[in-house]
């Protein structure tokens, strides 16, 4: 079997890139693929907490990669999906503790056991970074409507272009639905317009991913979250699935019928 | 109830006459992400200019700082707009006059 690599990636921090992985890594498992998602962010891991799988870590990433023990070894895995596993990042080591070449010799390793190998990759575009392109065959690029994650996105694609990452797919994050239908938030047609790049799925902001992370259980788990339901979208898109994208318009308020009426509802709203 | 309906349609009034705060992001990243994809540093940018004023002021009496000089969106083109004040005909650079 070959399985598919892909990074997950956005250059600016704290846009999703964790819960993004987390639940993507569920969401294909649960649609009954061997999934393996891997935090590259050493030094500084994350992707074990908000999966709910800190008390379980023995070994990590640089102990693999170092021969300090098997592949299998740093393999966690998670509670509730059998198929579906965990390579966590070294807390105590930095991002020099690995090599481009070592990294992508592991990941092919792993395309032999997996359908899914997704890497969570850190902010920024050092080493860390280059790390988790160079291992990567795909890449998925994580932002949010706001102009420093757009900026960090476009520079992000043109990096992902020479590492001949063709084509990556965007997630646009916490979408304020309210904040976009009075014009104070970018859509997704502005969004694709300034970065040129084919929407892999929208994601509402919802409080929900808070609360799930609190607990440790992604949040596609969590049948009454919007989020949720948008990572199950997505993760059926990377399969090849075609689904439309989520009505994200909230319904016409009383204030908008009122301005309607008196005619200066001019302005058409046009998003998601 | 008429002054309060009067006070509500100019409250919607000013809300709508304020440009949308999303409408002005894209239009600033529209801009900065020219910029940063063109990977033309500031001082580049800059020696560029001053050697288009030098031609330009070899044929015509211009002012010495351009009114514009940016690269831009227009429509679907990046292009670059420069506007540079030409000085009126008096203060041409006189013609030497024939030979007699």
């Amino acid at each position: 079997m070959t399985g598919r690599t892909i990074v997950i990636t956005s250059g600016k921090g704290g846009v999703g890139k964790t819960t993004a992985t987390a639940n993507l890594g569920t969401a294909l498992a649960m649609r009954g693929h061997k999934v393996v998602v891997i935090d590259t962010d050493i030094g500084l891991r994350n992707l074990d907490v908000i999966m709910g799988l800190e008390n379980r870590i023995v070994y990590d990433l640089v102990n693999v990669i170092e021969g300090k023990c098997k592949m299998h070894q740093a393999m966690i895995r998670d509670k509730h999906q059998l198929e579906l596993f965990l390579i966590p990042a070294a807390q105590t080591r930095d991002k020099d503790s690995i090599e481009p070449e070592q990294l992508r010799e592991l990941c092919e390793k792993l395309e032999n056991e997996f359908d899914y190998v997704l890497m969570d990759c850190p902010a920024g575009i050092e080493g860390g970074f280059k790390n988790a392109v160079a291992a990567a065959k795909e890449a998925i690029l994580v932002t949010t409507p706001e102009v420093s994650a757009i900026r960090d996105a476009d520079r992000v694609i043109g990096l992902l272009e020479a590492s001949e990452l063709h084509r990556p797919k965007l997630i646009i994050n916490r979408i304020d639905t309210n904040m976009v239908k009075h014009g104070d938030m970018m859509n997704k047609d502005d969004i694709v317009e300034l970065l040129s790049v084919e929407v892999l799925g929208l994601v509402p902001a919802d409080e929900h991913t808070i609360t799930a992370a609190n607990r440790g259980i992604p949040v596609v788990y969590d049948k009454k979250a919007p989020s949720g339901s948008a990572f199950l979208r997505i993760a059926a898109r990377v399969d090849g699935d075609e689904v439309p994208f989520m009505d994200l318009e909230p319904r016409f308020s009383i204030m908008d019928r009122v301005k309607g009426l008196v005619g200066l509802n001019g302005r058409a709203y046009s998003h998601a | 109830m008429r002054d309060f309906i009067r006070w509500l349609v100019n409250q919607l009034a000013a809300a709508e006459e304020e440009e949308r705060s999303g409408v002005t992001a894209k239009q600033r990243l529209q801009l900065v992400l020219i910029q940063d994809r063109l990977d033309l540093p500031s001082d580049k940018m800059e020696a560029m200019k001053q050697e288009i004023w030098e031609v330009v002021s070899r044929y015509l009496a211009v002012a010495e700082d351009f009114l514009e000089f940016e690269i831009k969106k227009l429509d679907e083109l990046v292009v670059l707009v420069s506007n540079i004040q030409v000085n009126d005909a008096s203060e041409l650079i006189p013609v030497p006059a024939p030979a007699v």
